[in-house]
């Protein structure tokens, strides 16, 4: 219980710093008048949080103040409205941002060049996010300097980078372990089995990986992954057309935790794949009631493409499909794809069953 | 014993006026609440980081929101006109709301700065929130230089 007198020390303790008195001029009333340009940094940046970036850009050049402010704490960046010169604004924006978490730098016209990304990897050491996707003037010169700069990437987004090489990618991952979230969907030429190898040797946190159209990713590559990234949860094969069911097998049994897979074109891919998923289900299942008891919900996978994957056959497919609940063919929820497979229409998910049992009874009634 | 509805506080602004309040108004500010929750009010209550004409104007917006009777669209209507301040006294009654840690009050004065802020210029930044520019020649090209509007 406090007594009255300390009331004035409590009140003083909580106080925030006085800012009129640094240049406020007084008002009639004889108070002093605070300035917006003196306004506290965790004021400004909680207005900015609300602004677009846009916004955030001018507020940094209205004075030293608000400059100094945003420099301390502007944590998240995107400049993927710019349609020109983005290269420029990074060259001069992100020398004054050494605070920035996340930078989307996506571009539809590729715009980005070595120099702005080696200036991002000279300043921005806690770069945890960063996207830049469809920069195919980029170089492996980028890369390098990311290693060097930015180990603390967990999420990074190269698609469309097509110029990289896979000797750059691999570096990269020899210093950004702690890689969880990469997306190299058409990076032909850095998407190779040599690359994937570091990346799994490199990478234990890897949760999800998009190799999409990689068409040099092969069963090593993927093997490589599947056993040294246990919490693979989400993996995109589409259009690796060398991939064959020993990948599929692989990951079966080391990634408990996979949740997606995509294998559009995979036209190598057959029924052993589909049975050896079915068959770990049940293995984890047991795994399962361990962490259920821990309070982690498992569905197992709950979204699987086998468009394109015209040697699978009806009996294996719909073994998958009863194997995991979280997989629908009904048209609300549909997460398991089969276009282009035109033997595997009867294919259907519990519910599409049950829906299609009330109609037909329905219509029997009649 | 009094029902919380009817408990009063007195609180003093740093002019030192006094304004009586219900209390479960005023403990929308998580300073005033935890300070009747750790029993430590005193009658009245010292705000020595708000003068008298902000303090009215946030127990205006404290009262009209404690009013259940109130529905949500007539609140929003009364914060629409209540923002319709010159910026200095916005600013005032963010500090105020900050130092008060006054959640719904800072959120509509903060929305409302930030919906204002997007599309002005460097120039008119400075105009409205009346700020000296205090760069240099070679920093006040730099800033010109990065005008988002060029990029777009």
């Amino acid at each position: 219980m406090k007594e009255t007198e300390n009331l004035e020390l409590c009140f003083e303790k909580m106080m925030v710093e006085n800012i009129g008195t640094k240049s406020g001029g007084e008002t009639s009333r004889g108070v002093i008048k605070s300035e917006w340009k003196d306004i506290p940094v965790e004021l400004l940046l909680r207005i900015l949080s609300l602004v677009d970036d846009q916004t955030v850009i001018v507020a940094a050049g209205v004075c030293h103040g608000w400059r100094d402010a945003i420099s301390w704490g502007l944590t998240h960046l995107s400049l993927s409205w710019c349609k020109k010169k983005m290269n420029d604004l990074v060259l001069s924006l992100v020398p004054k941002l050494p605070k920035l978490q996340v930078l989307i730098l996506r571009q539809d016209t590729p715009q980005l060049q070595d120099d702005a990304v080696e200036t991002i990897a000279s300043y921005c050491h806690d770069l945890q996010e960063l996207d830049l996707s469809k920069s195919f003037r980029l170089t492996d010169r980028s890369l390098y300097a990311l290693a060097r700069g930015c180990p603390n990437l967990i999420k990074l987004n190269i698609s469309g980078c097509s110029a990289f090489s896979d000797a750059a990618l691999a570096y990269l991952s020899g210093f950004c372990r702690k890689l969880k979230i990469l997306n190299l969907c058409g990076c032909v030429k850095a998407a190779s089995d040599r690359a994937l190898r570091a990346i799994g040797y490199n990478c234990h946190q890897l949760q999800s990986l998009n190799l999409g159209w990689c068409d040099r990713v092969g069963d090593e590559g993927v093997k490589s992954l599947a056993y040294d990234c246990p919490d693979l949860r989400a993996l995109d094969l589409c259009g690796c057309v060398l991939i064959t069911d020993e990948s599929v097998i692989a990951l079966a049994n080391h990634c408990l935790h996979l949740r997606s897979l995509g294998l559009y074109y995979c036209q190598s891919i057959t029924d052993r794949a589909m049975y050896s998923l079915a068959q770990n289900r049940v293995k984890s299942k047991h795994e399962v009631w361990e962490s259920v008891k821990k309070g982690y919900e498992e569905e197992g996978l709950t979204n699987l493409n086998i468009s394109q994957c015209t040697a699978l056959t009806p009996p294996a497919v719909q073994l998958l499909c009863d194997s995991f609940p979280a997989l629908h063919t009904c048209p609300g929820r549909h997460s398991l794809i089969i276009s282009g497979c035109l033997s595997l229409t009867s294919v259907h998910c519990a519910c599409s069953v049950q829906a299609h049992r009330a109609a037909s009874s329905f219509s029997l009634a009649h | 014993m009094s029902s919380s509805e009817e408990r009063k506080l007195i609180l003093k602004s740093s002019d030192n006026e006094e304004f009586v309040v219900k209390e479960s108004s005023a403990v929308q500010c998580l300073t005033i609440k935890n300070l009747v929750e750790d029993r430590c009010v005193s009658d009245p209550i010292p705000l020595a980081n708000v003068d008298s004409k902000i303090l009215a104007l946030v127990i205006e917006f404290m009262e009209k929101h404690a009013e259940t009777t109130l529905s949500n669209s007539e609140k929003k209507e009364f914060d629409v006109e209540f923002v319709k301040k010159p910026f200095d006294d916005l600013l005032e009654l963010i500090l105020a709301a900050n130092y008060l840690d006054f959640r719904e009050l800072m959120d509509v004065l903060c929305n409302t700065c930030a919906k204002q802020m997007e599309n002005w210029s460097v120039e008119e930044v400075r105009e409205k929130f009346n700020i000296q520019n205090d760069y240099t020649v070679e920093e006040e090209k730099a800033a010109r230089a990065e005008n988002p509007w060029a990029f777009e």
